[in-house]
């Protein structure tokens, strides 16, 4: 259960691991914009290509992706089925009732349930191989800039990592919280519909009040060990820029630009 | 000696409406000893303990540590660098995502450089017998190891006091015993003082000093040996006495003539020895 | 109410890379009246061996009965209400739990649950409040506003006004002052002698496990180690201590005693008065000998 919740990174000794967290959001972000390019079968095999380079240089099992993808496989199907029937083009292929799917139909689906797998290898590829302190910590000094307009950046990555850290407390004091109320002999699981929200009272506020005088505490600790904001602060993790960092977005902008070479 | 705290004529309430809930204390600590608090629930131990590090400024009286007022918001966060704090839950002060970074949370606000950090890091992590463990996350840890951990990052800024407020009483009998070896061997071997708030006597009693604090109020203080001298007034107060105490109290009860000398388990035993071979 | 263990094993995560063996071929009885604590170091299966006593959690093999309640590894979903209504559970720090807007109300919470009519059910709200000694001019207030130790007396009211016949505590004193623990303690040893009750106490502390036990039950990594009555488990000071406890801190004391005396015996007394005539009787048996 807490896998799930707190992403699924997998610390493996890789080229993707030793990426700068920067380059490899960066890329991400590239890269879904670059998807937007291919639209012919060469452009799209080379997006696949692309992906399959990034898994192999993670040295990720393929059994961790599949894992990642399960989850949407539903909605990629769903929408393949979709643009089957909506669009068209080409010669029909198949009729049922009014129903047409044509050659043009099947390429196109083909190519946005390429488009949806792809977005979703690269970023489970980022959560698998990217801590999420790691995450925090490169979106807080790419969003650094935006200190100038006086935007809380720093506060807003420190509330995400404490967020983070809490996440499998605050499971675990869920859990303890069932079962105390079920000894009590109150019930989650069965009977109508307001009786489980009734049921759920008894749940949520020991979590609040739990959850504020944690709260509470963290601020008293964080003061007195001598926290107050951004000013003079230093950082133990230094985001360093490696040529590695500039490969990856060198062969970003190469993709980019075989693709607007290969697109029709 | 030289003194590292002094307090005086401290006075606090929470609020305008709410009655002091500490009220005129007075009191000084010397450097490098290990000073224990003991009161009952709601005695005043913690607010007091928040007014040594500046987390509360007192309505009346000063605190002064190692020479700074803790009124003075110019020094307050090097008051704060020299006064360690370990709070009673080990999770609710645990800031980091990993040991390394919580360990670092403290230096990090203090401004210190990487080298430095990363130097000082890896001594406090071995100091506190958690160096195997630098990578590891909290819900991965036992409560005594998230509380040396809590410690490491206090060494790490290299201060002069550690206040300890009932850190071990959320923890298994082993967790207590690895944390108080650990400030002990601090106290012992780098001279940090110690201030611990404990309902723990059999603790206390190795301190060098106690304060007894009742209704806000600081009623005594002393040398452990003095202070259990007369146990009616500790008793009245609501406190529980040490082991070695209520035997030597019921033994006396049963007729054996014994002193209100010892303290510790070893006395009472070597006492009821040269009783009872001259007998 | 007896309640027997039977070859139980409790798996937790199975088939997952977290997966834990956290009880292992368990197999202990309970007798019904008695007050059991169990004993062991941190991880070794003591909540989980308690929490199968209400049906929180299955048994992964083996089988387990509480009076006439049968639970089965391997059966399908059952209902735990009739079981849950007879075996009342006190988390540690179950102070936690409270969520009402009043105390009174709070503590009616476990009884109304259980199908008890609302009148009933404040009658024996009140009942309990009496007997764990929170005074009636509180009932009325909210439950949060109160100390540490009297919220933990309202969440024990709140498990007493079912009127279980057996009565689990997980670590009911921790984190209390020592005059707090005192009274958590005495009132249920009183419950216990005055009402018969099955009292189950997961206790790190040996003293209070020797004081009020009939039995004691030792688990290490998720085995029962060692169960019978508290001389017969705290004379094995060898054994406990190789799995990581201790002895009560009389006997600790009687030990510094009798090594002086030049003597390998050891005494089980728990109490201080206990202590103190062993003590006594050290001393003149010295004496004679000399
Ligand atoms: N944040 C607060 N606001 C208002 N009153 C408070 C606050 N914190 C504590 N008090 C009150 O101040 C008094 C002293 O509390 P304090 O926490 O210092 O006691 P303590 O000796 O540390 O007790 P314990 O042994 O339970 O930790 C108590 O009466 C308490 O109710
Ligand atoms: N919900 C859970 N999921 C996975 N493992 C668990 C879970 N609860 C407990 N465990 C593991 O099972 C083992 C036994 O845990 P248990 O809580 O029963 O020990 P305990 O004797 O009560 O310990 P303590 O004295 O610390 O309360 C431990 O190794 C623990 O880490
Ligand atoms: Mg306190
Ligand atoms: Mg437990």
């Amino acid at each position: 259960m807490f896998n799930l919740v707190i992403g699924q990174y997998v610390p493996l000794d890789s080229y993707v691991h030793h990426l700068d967290p920067r380059s490899k959001l960066i890329g991400v972000f590239l890269f879904v914009v670059i998807v937007f390019l291919a639209n012919n079968w060469l452009t799209n095999i080379l997006m696949i290509l692309f992906c399959f380079a990034g898994i192999l240089l993670s040295k990720m099992q393929l059994s961790y992706i599949y894992r990642g993808l399960r989850s949407i496989l539903l909605i990629v199907l769903l929408t393949f089925v979709l643009n089957l029937f909506l669009a068209s083009g080409g010669t029909t292929l198949f009729s049922w009732g009014w129903f047409h799917v044509t050659t043009g139909g099947l390429t196109q689906s083909v190519f946005i349930a390429v488009r949806i797998m792809v977005i979703i290898v690269v970023t489970t590829l980022l959560t698998l191989t990217t801590s999420p302190i790691e995450i925090t910590d490169g979106m807080e000094s790419l969003l650094n800039p935006l200190k100038k307009i006086k935007m809380p950046v720093h506060e807003f990555a420190l509330m995400m990592s404490i967020s983070l850290r809490f996440i499998p407390t605050l499971l675990e004091e869920t859990e303890k919280i069932i079962k105390a109320q079920a000894a009590r002999g109150s019930d989650f699981t069965t009977g109508s519909l307001r009786g489980r929200i009734k049921a759920i009272v008894p749940l949520l506020v020991p979590l609040f009040v739990g959850a504020f005088k944690r709260a509470e505490d963290l601020a008293m600790a964080m003061e007195a060990r001598g926290y107050h904001g951004d000013d003079g602060r230093t950082k133990l993790h230094q985001l360093k820029w490696s040529w590695r960092d500039s490969l990856l977005i060198s062969a970003l902008v190469l993709l980019a630009l075989l693709l607007i070479f290969a697109r029709n | 000696m030289e003194k590292i705290i002094e307090v005086s004529d401290l006075s606090y309430r929470y609020s305008e409406e709410q009655p002091y809930v500490l009220k005129n204390i007075n009191f000084t600590v010397n450097k490098g000893e290990w000073l224990s608090i003991v009161g009952h629930n709601g005695s005043g131990k913690s607010t007091l303990a928040k007014c040594l590090n500046g987390l509360i400024l007192p309505q009346r009286g000063t605190v002064n540590v190692g020479g700074f007022m803790t009124s003075d918001e110019e020094k307050i966060w090097e008051i704060r660098r020299l006064v360690g704090m370990v709070f009673q839950n080990p999770d609710n002060q645990f800031v980091g995502a990993t040991v390394q970074d919580d360990v670092a949370f403290g230096m990090e606000n203090h401004g210190l450089s990487r080298e430095i950090m990363a130097e000082r890091l890896s001594e406090a992590l071995r100091l506190v017998r958690m160096d195997q463990f630098a990578k590891s996350e909290p819900h991965r840890l036992s409560g005594g190891q998230k509380q040396r951990v809590a410690i490491a990052g206090i060494v790490a800024l290299q201060p002069l006091i550690i206040i300890m407020d009932e850190s071990t009483s959320m923890l298994d009998p082993e967790g207590r015993k690895e944390i108080i070896q650990t400030v002990r061997a601090l106290n012992r071997d780098r001279h940090l003082t110690v201030i611990s708030i404990t309902h723990d006597l059999e603790e206390a009693i190795h301190s060098d000093r106690l304060l007894v604090m009742n209704d806000g109020e600081l009623i005594r203080e002393g040398k452990p040996h003095d202070l259990f001298k007369s146990t009616a007034l500790l008793r009245k107060i609501g406190l529980d006495l040490p082991f070695a105490i209520k035997m030597r109290n019921v033994l006396r009860a049963k007729g054996v003539p014994l002193s209100d000398t010892a303290l510790f388990q070893e006395e009472l035993v070597d006492e009821l020895w040269t009783l009872h071979s001259s007998m | 109410m007896d309640i027997t263990f039977e070859h139980v094993t409790h798996v937790y995560g199975r088939k997952t890379p977290f997966e834990k063996l956290a009880l292992d071929d368990v197999t202990i009885r309970i007798p019904s009246g008695s007050f059991t604590s169990i004993i062991g170091h941190t991880g070794s299966g003591k909540s989980t061996l308690v929490q199968h006593i209400n049906g929180l959690l299955k048994p992964s093999e083996g089988k387990i009965t509480v009076g006439n309640f049968v639970i089965h590894a391997h059966e399908k979903k059952k209902d735990f209400k009739e079981l849950r209504k007879q075996v009342g559970f006190v988390f540690q720090y179950p102070e936690h739990q409270l969520f009402e807007e009043t105390i009174i109300k709070d503590v009616c919470f476990g009884p109304m649950n259980f199908g008890i009519s609302d009148a009933e059910s404040t009658k024996r709200a009140e009942e309990s409040l009496q007997l764990v000694g929170l005074p009636a001019s509180f009932w009325h207030r909210s439950p949060f506003e109160l100390s540490g130790g009297q919220m933990r007396r309202v969440a024990i009211a709140g498990v007493l006004a079912v009127r279980p016949q057996v009565i689990i505590l997980d670590e009911p004193t921790a984190g209390l002052d020592p005059k707090g623990r005192e009274e958590i303690l005495s009132l249920f040893d009183d419950l216990h002698a005055r009402l018969k009750l099955t009292i189950i106490m997961v206790t790190h502390n040996m003293s209070d496990a020797a004081n009020y036990s009939d039995q004691v039950i030792v688990m290490d990594g998720g085995k029962l180690l060692l169960a019978g009555s508290p001389k017969h488990v705290f004379l094995q000071e060898d054994l406990l201590r190789k799995v990581g406890l201790d002895i009560p801190e009389t006997m600790l004391f009687l030990n510094k005693v009798l090594d002086k005396a030049g003597s390998k015996d050891k005494i089980p007394a728990f109490t201080v008065d206990e202590a103190a005539d062993a003590v006594i009787r050290i001393l003149n048996g010295v004496k004679d000998h000399v």
